[in-house]
């Protein structure tokens, strides 16, 4: 089949383009699960939808081949990546039916006040521009434009005799003359939401719309990929409103590693999206219905995610006694099988009349944990946590001031010390001083 | 009923939305009853589209089996410009989708620094009935730094929104502000001065808003200041406002910002255990990298980085541990080598190494 621009399902490149992404370095014998031809296209792809925002670098390496895809979102107006969501493919009839219908049914005044029927509407076509159509396809689409599956809703229909009338959404229509009328406020509403709120590709559709720039801000700590995952999550968010049931298909980490071809499928309810501003990951916590416990999944892992049905109540009356309890006794991501807590302490070497800014990050980065002064210069820092381990990469971050390490979790605090001796041998012409 | 979510199979992946479709919309519009040139046709397929749009949908839009949206207007029997079959202009209708997601944003507590309570109160109205896409409470951003912002503030949202107005108008502001840490050190300094704003930037991480600004002394510019928005205590409207266009003066504070950055980048091995390869990568996403792998299964990482943010990198780094090595440039590595053997020492003293 020739190479084409457009694809049906956002999946196909999802993955290489998050790979392409963050890896920056893979070559075509990485992605081991896809024919060459296969690579070679979706890499042709991706430069053809990103070209304008990313530089590709061709490098000989031992391996063949390597592309680099590097950007600096501070640098960037608006995400490049909404670009790949502009990418779906269409038929004649779709493209042409949109535009047609859309200036009839918004220029043209209706035969009756209710709207027009999808009868008079083929007819139109027919007599006013010369495009035939049969009755069933333009009905098609009236029902597709109207329906709120996908989420478009163009359209609204009403009945009238035994005719189905349709006509524009008026709620649209106001809200776009709102926003037509306000567009100097709303540009910069939208272009900050639309990088920073989940599903923020709505909000380019918006600003494409619009007609609207970003002249105005930059994000810093700005993680461009998480939008690559935003298709699947809407799925995910539906079932968390709904408490339903869920499976979820992932493709973990250890069975990319392991090459091995079956993913895992769990079920269970969504409970909650969590979101790392720091290391950039975003996970799904679910209840699985089996074992009766709080898994979390990276987002990004997730190959599918569909509803069940609805979540039977007791099982529900389960989940609320503990999964909020659960929550809040995580670091991070890592939720334990029962609201377990592990206690850990750290002592820090902080000048007290220099370094208050160190101070300062003990409390803003410290996620509520406790703060005492236990000696000239020197402060504890402890917390009851449900994984001591999650703390850890924080922990190291203080490296150069930490005195002291305690807790529950001793395998842990052992590790921390053989960490420290291995940067030791790793550095260890090192010149330091207080 | 919108409402009604149960069933839906929303879709952010929508031809609706597409660009091919957001190109059509232009040409109609452009060409209108008077026409377009091929030339201004191809050039604008080249400008709008992805990389290789023109050639799949000129032949759509000008071959003779394409799509029947434009058709020639002739002169003296020669074809000259194509113009639009439609009557009109068409708009596409504001989707469900977009309506949802602009509820949710509504009700986020930064909105109302970018929209007056009257403009917000009219947009509720609108989007009456429309069911957020989401609620606030779905996701959780564990750790997000605690002294963000103060968005609800009402001081702090008048600051804004003088802030925000002066960066459309290019017109100056007199700030007053607290002085931010002074060699690691905070200081109860205020400063005062006039300076026009340029561009606001937004921190994820930090939850806050600096705001990047030409610092004028005596009507003259004297230099770029960055203002953390939270701590300024006043800002007062002034008559200065900014000489040059505003494209030209965005291009000049990109081209500073740029002089900002490290000399030479980080350089770092990263070795494949406790998987992190990945969790750097994706850690170090959001800077300028270059990335190769290396025989020996490791990963090399370049980083650049503004140099303000060098203490940020570094600390971040050394949160890997051992998994990653510093290999340069010199300055760098002698930072991380002090620290290193400064944590060596305070274990050996406490008995710990």
């Amino acid at each position: 089949m020739p190479f084409q621009e457009l694809i049906k399902s956002f999946d196909r490149i999802r993955g290489y383009m998050r790979d392409f992404f963050i890896y920056g370095c893979k070559t075509r014998s990485d992605r081991e699960e896809a024919s060459l031809r296969t690579y070679d296209n979706e890499r042709r792809r991706i430069e053809s939808y990103l070209g304008d925002y990313m530089c590709f670098r061709l490098r000989e390496g031992g391996r063949g081949k390597r592309v680099w895809l590097s950007m600096e979102s501070a640098a960037l107006e608006r995400n490049p990546f909404y670009q790949a969501y502009r990418s779906k493919s269409f038929t004649d009839n779709d493209i042409i039916l949109h535009f047609y219908l859309l200036e009839a049914l918004s220029a043209l005044e209706p035969p009756q006040e209710e709207g027009w029927t999808a009868g008079q509407l083929t007819d139109l076509l027919s007599q006013r521009y010369g495009l035939c159509f049969d009755v069933q396809t333009v009905r098609g689409k009236l029902r597709e434009y109207e329906s709120l599956e996908k989420g478009l809703c163009l359209l609204a229909s009403e009945k009238h005799g035994k005719s189905l009338c349709y006509r524009l959404n008026r709620e649209a229509e106001e809200l776009s003359a709102l926003l037509e009328e306000r567009r100097g406020e709303m540009e910069d509403f939208l272009a900050f939401f639309s990088e920073v709120l989940p599903f923020g590709a709505a909000g380019s559709y918006l600003m494409e719309r619009g007609g609207y720039s970003n002249p105005h801000i930059r994000f810093k700590h700005h993680f461009l990929s998480h939008t690559l995952d935003d298709n699947l999550l809407l799925s995910i968010i539906e079932g968390i409103a709904s408490k339903s049931l869920m499976e979820v298909v992932n493709y973990s980490r250890r069975q990319r590693s392991q090459r091995d071809p079956r993913p895992l499928v769990c079920t269970g309810v969504p409970v909650a999206i969590l979101v790392s501003v720091q290391t950039g990951r975003r996970y799904l916590v679910l209840y699985g219905d089996k074992r009766k416990k709080l898994h979390s999944f990276r987002l990004d892992y997730i190959r599918s995610a569909k509803i069940l049905g609805p979540c039977p109540p007791e099982f529900l009356e389960q989940l609320r006694l503990y999964a909020e309890e659960s929550l809040n006794a995580a670091w991070g991501a890592s939720i334990s099988w029962r609201p377990r807590r592990e206690y850990f302490s750290m002592e820090l070497y902080i000048d007290e009349k220099r370094e208050k800014y160190i101070l300062n990050r003990l409390m803003r980065e410290g996620r509520g944990g406790e703060i005492q002064q236990v000696g000239v210069n020197r402060f504890r820092y402890s917390i009851e946590t449900a994984d001591t381990n999650e703390l850890m990469e924080w922990v190291k971050s203080f490296t150069g001031r930490i005195c002291k390490l305690d807790g529950s979790n001793r395998q842990v605090i052992q590790r921390f010390y053989r960490d420290m001796k291995r940067m030791e041998e790793l550095y260890g012409d090192g010149e330091g001083g207080e | 009923m919108e409402t009604e979510k149960e069933g839906n199979k929303m879709e952010l992946f929508s031809e609706v939305f597409g660009a091919y479709y957001q190109m059509v919309y232009q040409l109609l519009r452009l060409c209108g009853q008077e026409g377009l040139t091929r030339e201004k046709i191809v050039r604008l397929a080249g400008r709008t589209g992805f990389g290789e749009t023109s050639v799949y949908l000129l032949p759509k839009l000008l071959g003779e089996d394409g799509w029947p949206f434009l058709e020639q207007l002739f002169q003296e029997g020669q074809p000259v410009r194509w113009k639009s079959r439609l009557g009109r202009p068409v708009k596409r209708p504001v989707t469900l989708l977009e309506r949802q997601w602009l509820s949710a944003a509504i009700s986020d507590p930064r909105a109302p620094l970018f929209l007056s309570r009257e403009l917000l109160g009219r947009l509720e109205k609108a989007l009456e009935g429309v069911a957020p896409l989401y609620r606030q409470g779905d996701f959780r951003y564990f750790d997000r730094y605690l002294d963000g912002d103060p968005y609800d503030s009402s001081a702090y949202q008048k600051i804004f929104r003088r802030v925000l107005t002066a960066l459309e108008e290019g017109r100056a502001l007199e700030i007053r502000f607290q002085a931010g840490p002074h060699g690691g050190m905070e200081v109860s300094r205020t400063h005062r001065g006039v300076y026009i704003p340029l561009q606001l930037e937004f921190s994820e991480k930090d939850d806050k808003f600096r705001v990047y600004c030409k610092r004028l002394n005596h009507g003259r510019f004297a230099g770029y200041a960055v203002i953390n928005l939270g701590r300024i205590l006043e800002a007062f409207p002034r008559a200065e406002v900014c000489e040059q266009d505003k494209k030209k003066e965005l291009g000049l504070l990109r081209q500073w910002i740029a002089r900002q950055k490290c000399a030479e980048p980080a350089e770092v091995e990263i070795s494949p255990e406790r998987n992190g390869i990945e969790r750097f990568l994706v850690e170090f996403s959001t800077f300028e990298k270059e990335s190769w792998m290396e025989p020996n299964g490791c990963c090399r990482v370049k980083i650049w980085y503004p140099r303000s943010d060098e203490t940020e990198v570094l600390i971040r780094i050394l949160g890997f541990g051992p998994v990653v090595r510093v290999l340069g440039p010199p300055y760098f590595l002698k930072q991380v080598k002090e620290r290193v053997a400064m944590q060596a020492r305070r274990l050996e003293r406490t008995g710990l190494s």
